[in-house]
């Protein structure tokens, strides 16, 4: 007989401890999605472009970007994700070719960069900006981009702002990295 | 006798069970919901940027006109819009269990970061 009782208290204990869970968990919190990081890669990529764009129309493309970078970092940073990124910006300047690189990966990067076989490497710091200028370069150039043991090639125009960016965000195991190229 | 507390002991390993499936389940099936209702958001936020009158809204702040253009079907919401220097505007809300989804925007005629939250309940 007293093995019964036992169960029975055993089963209201039970009960009575996931019911009080429950009410314990449910008030006022805070629902987030487990497609959250998702579409904050699909948000951020479609805006970095934008942001290039913006400031290209005020003669700010270097300023905006870097700011839209600390910006986004410091949104992904209060969702527990982190967000590394590199950037590059081709423009013609007085009918050469200015190349800039900006390096917000939270740890210094070797770049190379290889213009129609002119090679230059640059060192950069965390959210270190840097510029190089290339002479004598055709109207449609092959870029070789290499940074922190990736390797991208690109077909661009001299005369166009040309823009790079390559992303890394995660949040514990889920991991997401693309590039924009425009 | 014995054969009474045979069908008590079987009767609770049921109710044990099907309590244990239930409590077990319920989040599964509430984070379906989530997932549908911030995919829905999201695209209502993605929106915002495509369409020039709620980006001006978003950009100058105007929080009543973006709540009034915003519909999610079957769920109240409020909006806050958050800048770079961590100020934001607009109404959190006190209800419970409430679904969270942002969007960043970059700007809309100029360069003017911002993000937008949408809280819906």
């Amino acid at each position: 007989m007293k093995g019964q009782y036992y169960l029975i208290s055993v089963f209201f204990l039970i009960l009575f401890f996931y019911i009080g869970l429950r009410a314990y968990i449910s008030p006022s919190t805070t629902l987030i999605s487990s497609d959250e990081l998702t579409n904050f890669f699909d948000n951020v990529k479609s805006e970095y472009t934008r942001s290039f764009n913006l400031g290209m129309k005020d003669e700010k493309a270097i300023s905006s970007l870097s700011n839209f970078t600390l910006f986004v970092k410091n949104v992904a940073n209060k969702r527990n994700m982190k967000l590394k990124t590199f950037w590059m910006v081709t423009e013609n300047v007085s009918n050469m070719l200015n190349i800039t690189v900006g390096n917000y990966f939270e740890e210094p990067i070797g770049v190379t960069i290889n213009v129609s076989g002119e090679s230059v490497s640059i060192d950069l710091d965390n959210e270190e900006i840097k510029s190089v200028i290339f002479s004598d370069v055709p109207s449609e150039f092959s870029l070789r981009l290499g940074f922190n043991n990736k390797e991208s090639n690109l077909l661009l125009e001299k005369y166009k702002a040309n823009l790079y960016v390559f992303l890394d965000l995660e949040r514990g195991e889920e991991k997401l990295k693309g590039e924009i190229k425009a | 006798m014995k054969g009474f507390w045979r069908i008590v002991e079987s009767v609770t390993a049921v109710i044990l069970l099907m309590t244990f499936l239930f409590v077990a389940s319920t989040p599964y099936l509430a984070n379906k919901n989530i997932d549908y209702v911030n995919n829905l958001g999201y695209e209502k936020l993605k929106e915002i940027t495509k369409d020039k009158e709620l980006c001006y809204y978003a950009v100058t702040g105007n929080i009543t006109a973006l709540n009034e253009k915003i519909n999610i079907p079957g769920y109240k919401h409020s909006i806050v819009i958050c800048y770079p220097n961590e100020t934001c505007i607009g109404n959190y809300t006190k209800a419970e269990n409430v679904i969270l989804t942002s969007y960043v925007i970059a700007g809309c005629e100029g360069y003017d970061p911002l993000e937008i939250k949408l809280y819906m309940w």
